[in-house]
């Protein structure tokens, strides 16, 4: 299957800890930018179809002993707006819970300038998308 | 007093509806004859507290008694046909019991929860009710476990203070007829750390955990019924459900069986039909809300089919469905649960509500009658 080239912006329109949703046919998909890296998923919660891309962008509790709270994975973690289930942002996958759902992930890549578009100034790289 | 009792059912021959199993029985009441025969069992200094208040002739309501349910059954907690006519207890009397129960249906094991213990943590004195429970404990020893190897000693301790608590599992955990450990439940969920050095010690000598049925009510203790006390017995009989559901709620989310990874516990006529509701209403919010009990690192459905087990009696089955409706929901409920992992056939015998070893067995599922009436309490209790 081909995938589409899809340009999402430009590198500064989407900091790290920032998310970008963009409208492709009839997808909404999120593009993240964690620390640096990009990562786009579905705006769609496989639980029960809520726009998961508007949800909170944190970490969350570590697994660790009874009384003991320990803190992590800031930035990673995606909580769905509607129920709160947790997904890594990276790979889709939910966090520390033994579920087969997972989001729906696509690819994300950071290419050098292109001239055609931004002929004059090249300020940035360009965040592209490939359905 | 099930309605529709199939009187075909109890009139099969055993070994028709038994399969040759050996019935292990895990729950089993025997009773004190008086309060006094603990005496023997009492040091000095617990008997001059107890007996001058037993005999104190004034005021009833002011001497000493063990703390009392405040429902009463309207007729008889015992199985009336268990009664002599001046009201003694087949149950309380070791030959009795052994040929109204353990001859009659071939019963191998019967694990002796006692009858006389359940509202002790009621009492608001620590050190009398530790005390009490002591010598009850060396009462069954002597008089029961010793009578017959068929009788297994769950030995009782007390909430009230954990530190006596876990000196009397110490004293016991050795023992090689003692397979359980019966806490009484006072006004406290069971998985607060309030509880926690009784498991400790209860995981070091490898002895399960009980809660039965009793305490609700009694003495200090609340009814315990969610949005409030009812008003009948009949209310508070069938609303202790809400107590077990509860009570393994708090065992998990409070990281008891993460701390304590050897620890089982035995829940004993608190019904089962919610079990499966719980294990899907519980693992639906820990999906959810898992962060703020990071502890709790697996599916609270899997810390229930591992660590907990469930008492048959009373059978919980459909009324008023035809016969193959009845079998076929009983079927699925039992399903639902696991029951080939996690229920345990108890009687309760001498009560009133006691379950027929031929009338349980047939109604359960072929495949089901080994693991429940025989497997799972062996390899529970170590039989």
């Amino acid at each position: 299957m081909t995938q589409a080239r899809h340009v999402v912006g430009k590198v500064g329109d989407i900091p790290p800890g920032s998310r970008k949703i963009v409208e492709i046919g009839h997808r909404s998909i999120g593009v993240f930018n964690v620390d640096g890296e990009f990562f786009a998923l579905l705006n769609r919660c496989p639980h029960q179809g809520a726009p998961l891309c508007l949800g909170a962008i944190s970490g969350t509790m570590l697994p660790a002993e009874p009384g003991q709270y320990s803190y992590g994975l800031h930035g990673r973690v995606l909580r769905c707006p509607w129920h709160g289930w947790e997904f890594d942002i990276t790979t889709g996958e939910m966090i520390f819970v033994p579920d087969p759902v997972h989001a729906r992930s696509y690819e994300v890549s950071v290419e050098p300038p292109e001239l055609e578009t931004f002929p004059i100034v090249v300020e940035d790289s360009t965040v592209v998308l490939y359905i | 007093m099930n309605l529709d009792v199939d009187t075909q059912a109890s009139v099969q021959t055993p070994d028709a509806t038994r399969e040759k199993l050996s019935i292990i029985d895990c729950d089993v009441h025997h009773i004190l004859g008086s309060f006094s025969d603990l005496f023997p069992y009492m040091d000095e200094s617990l008997l001059r507290r107890i007996t001058p208040a037993m005999n104190a002739r004034a005021e009833a309501r002011n001497s000493f008694q063990m703390p009392r349910r405040a429902y009463f059954h309207p007729f008889s907690t015992a199985r009336t046909d268990t009664m002599d006519e001046d009201g003694t207890n087949h149950a309380a009397d070791p030959v009795r019991i052994k040929e109204d129960l353990l001859d009659r249906y071939d019963i191998a094991y019967a694990i002796l929860m006692g009858n006389d213990l359940t509202t002790i943590s009621g009492m608001p004195d620590p050190d009398l009710a530790a005390g009490i429970t002591s010598a009850y404990n060396d009462w069954t020893n002597d008089v029961w476990i010793s009578s017959d190897p068929r009788f297994k000693h769950s030995i009782w301790v007390t909430p009230q203070d954990p530190a006596q608590a876990v000196a009397e599992i110490e004293r016991w955990g050795p023992h090689p007829d003692v397979v359980q450990v019966g806490i009484p439940q006072n006004d406290m969920l069971v998985g607060k750390r309030h509880f926690w050095p009784i498991y400790e010690a209860a995981e070091r000598h490898n002895l399960p955990v009980a809660f039965h049925v009793g305490a609700e009510s009694a003495g200090l203790n609340g009814a315990q019924i969610a949005v409030g006390p009812p008003t009948y017995y009949i209310e508070l009989q069938t609303g202790v459900i809400s107590i077990g559901i509860n009570n393994v709620i708090s065992l998990i989310c409070e990281g008891v069986f993460e701390r304590f990874p050897g620890l089982k516990v035995v829940f004993l006529e608190y019904g089962y039909t919610w079990v499966s509701s719980v294990m899907w209403r519980l693992d639906r919010e820990w999906i959810s809300l898992r962060a703020e009990v990071p502890w709790v690192k697996r599916l609270p459905s899997e810390y229930i089919l591992e660590h907990m087990r469930f008492g048959s009696q009373p059978l919980e089955a459909p009324y008023g469905l035809s016969e193959s409706e009845k079998r076929q929901q009983l079927h699925q409920s039992l399903e639902m649960m696991s029951a080939e992992r996690t229920m345990l056939f108890a009687t309760d015998y001498p009560h009133w509500d006691f379950d027929d070893p031929r009338y349980v067995i047939q109604r359960l599922p072929k495949h089901m009658r080994r693991p429940i009436v025989e497997d799972n309490a062996r390899e529970l209790y170590g039989l």
